[in-house]
């Protein structure tokens, strides 16, 4: 089976537009299934989808979005898992494309643009990342691929252990680097994925995500090779910066908690990362790098294209 | 509900034994649910059990015992999980005997009582139950015994430290007890709760050779863990255990050194230091240097299993 796509859902009322976005994909060269994870605590009321051999349907008790969709993977049979969420939906040809993105490319996650809409499905603009191969540091800069547009492949899902349920918010993000610490990604460019943006729509605790998000990127950093992954990428003095920088931000979080002994670890390897930029240490961008933090363009550039300023 | 049992299931023919005994415990219908994982890759054989409605079944595609067991825990509606492999068994009485000691100790993260190990005759080849009771950190750190067959969890502690851990294969059940007991305390019962087969024909599916690196890796997991270091100190009541903690700090060290992980091995260094001088004078006593030396706890399954190698059974 080519692709699971598991939709977790807490019972809102636009399921069925991704379900229906799932089983009418204009796709026949292998069979996909659809699971959806009910983590409401209520029965869902019935739809003629319940009915077709394509969906399974697993009831979870509440135990938000990581628990049930680790358990639409346990349950799936696909070579790859995508995950939707209930609110978002597919485009017609995505699998299709994917498909031929997967004949070509032995990469671990596949993904394509996102079309992002208000929540009256109006088009606002398109998410195009332009990420090859070893992002892992870009993914550790800030750079980010909505699971909604990505395919990932069920047996490095598997080895990472699959999302984090102690991770709430930054879990998509947590999961991307940890796959792409050791694996590549591969990008196809056309539209796959419709998501809907605003905090308003979303079950996002938006509050606790940026030391969530600190907190995952630590236990990321600590991981072996992760020094030699992102120095394997760093072509020029703004990514050896990043490298620095990355460092040196981890040596003062955990000085802040009184993390002294890897807090000197950090600092060993901001050290390091210092050494490796060689010339580079002279060149400005570096500096620059060190001292600001991330700031994706990738909004940026989707605004621009439609002639917009980011609100 | 008060309580889901648990049991993944690579299709074993003892499947049906396990559930059988979870369906004859004494207890109302609504009181507690069975929830059967079959992980084996293939359809269950049809079985009598399997038309129960308090049992459910789920499929799930060969992802070993973890993301099994975290599955099922995820659909179980107990306030307690129960989790059982599918070549043990319970005893008739133990889920009422549970839902007494929950009723007495409503605050105790785990629950658990006393362990017969069998052979397919019933035979009773030895028992366990170590009888530890609130804050047991520094002994189930240190390598108390704690079977997973015999102990009932609650839910929410469960969840709040993730479940069990994918990494982990073969010293799970143990990595799981290490965690919950950072964050809450055990209540035990001196009755016996459940069977453990060791009979003619028994096999596991636990990759044992992964076990000495995976018992560090969660080890290690646990002492980064904030407060775990206060909480171990609070439950090290006797230098035997303050001499079990050090062991386990420096061995970490130890481990880290070999790594080339040099910070951290001085990190865990300096706490084996502190764990030396916090027991005070114990630490120049026999007991403590006891709890160094050994390689196992006493009344652990490896002891017992030692036993049963020395004892011709057949």
């Amino acid at each position: 089976m080519f692709c699971s796509t598991i939709i977790p859902t807490v019972g809102r009322n636009t399921l069925t537009r991704s379900v229906e976005s799932v089983l009418k994909q204009e796709f026949t060269a292998a069979p996909h299934e659809l699971i959806v994870v009910n983590d409401s605590g209520q029965p869902l009321s019935w739809e003629s989808w319940h009915k077709d051999e394509r969906v399974t349907i697993i009831n979870t008790q509440r135990h938000e979005r990581s628990f049930a969709r680790n358990s639409g993977a346990a349950v799936a049979h696909g070579r790859y898992l995508h995950f939707l969420d209930d609110d978002d939906w597919l485009a017609p040809d995505a699998l299709q494309n994917f498909w031929e993105l997967a004949q070509q490319s032995s990469a671990a996650w596949l993904y394509g643009r996102s079309q992002l809409v208000t929540a009256t499905s109006e088009p606002i603009i398109q998410l195009h990342h332009g990420l090859q191969g070893n992002c892992f540091l870009n993914t550790m800069a800030g750079e980010w691929i909505p699971l909604q547009a990505s395919l990932i492949r069920t047996d490095a899902f598997f080895v990472v252990g699959g999302f984090n349920p102690l991770v709430a918010g930054p879990e998509d993000i947590d999961l991307l680097r940890r796959i792409t610490l050791t694996e590549d990604v591969a990008e196809v460019q056309t539209v796959v994925a419709y998501i809907i943006r605003g905090h308003a729509w979303s079950t996002t605790d938006y509050e606790g995500h940026a030391e969530q998000s600190r907190w995952v990127r630590e236990k990321i950093l600590a991981l072996p090779h992760a020094f030699e992954r992102m120095q394997a990428t760093a072509d020029n003095a703004y990514w050896h910066g990043r490298i620095g920088r990355l460092y040196l931000t981890s040596l003062v979080w955990n000085l802040r908690r009184r993390r002294p002994l890897t807090a000197a670890s950090r600092g060993w390897q901001t050290l390091r990362a210092c050494l490796h930029a060689g010339r580079y240490l002279f060149a400005p961008p570096f500096w620059q790098s060190l001292a600001h933090a991330y700031d994706s363009d990738t909004f940026q550039r989707g605004f621009a294209a439609v002639g917009q300023t980011p609100s | 509900m008060f309580c889901s049992v648990i049991i993944p299931t690579i299709g074993r023919d003892t499947v049906a034994r396990a559930v059988n005994s979870a369906l004859a415990q004494p207890l109302p219908c609504e009181a507690f649910e069975v929830i059967v994982v079959n992980d084996s890759g293939q359809p269950l054989q049809p079985a009598a059990w399997q038309q129960s409605p308090q049992v459910t079944v789920i499929t799930t595609n060969k992802r070993e015992r973890c993301v099994a067991r975290n599955t099922a825990a995820a659909v179980a509606k107990g306030d307690y999980l129960y989790f059982l492999d599918d070549d043990d068994w319970l005893l008739p009485h133990a889920l009422a005997t549970f839902q007494q000691l929950a009723l007495d100790h409503p605050q105790a993260a785990w629950l658990y009582g006393g362990l017969e190990i069998v052979d397919q005759a019933g035979k009773l080849l030895g028992e366990a139950n170590s009888g530890l009771s609130g804050n047991c950190c520094a002994q189930v750190m240190g390598g108390a015994w704690v079977p997973i067959q015999t102990s009932l969890i609650r839910s929410d502690f469960f969840f709040s430290v993730g479940g069990y851990n994918p990494h982990i294969i073969g010293t799970e059940d143990q990595d799981l007890c290490r965690r919950i007991a950072i964050q809450g305390d055990f209540a035990n019962t001196p009755e016996v709760v459940a069977c453990l087969f060791r009979g003619e024909g028994w096999q596991t599916s636990t990759i044992y050779a992964r076990a000495p690196e995976d018992t560090r890796l969660s080890r290690d997991l646990v002492a980064e863990e904030p407060h775990a270091f206060k909480r171990l100190i609070a439950s090290a009541a006797t230098p035997y255990w303050y001499g079990r903690i050090f062991r386990i700090y420096t061995s970490l060290a130890l481990w880290h050194l070999q790594h080339k992980r040099l910070f951290i091995a001085l990190s865990r260094t300096l706490y084996a230091i502190a764990i030396f001088f916090s027991a005070g004078g114990g630490s120049l006593t026999w007991p403590f240097w006891e709890g160094v030396r050994a390689h196992h706890v006493p009344g652990t399954l490896h002891f017992i299993e030692k036993k049963l190698q020395e004892t011709p059974r057949y």
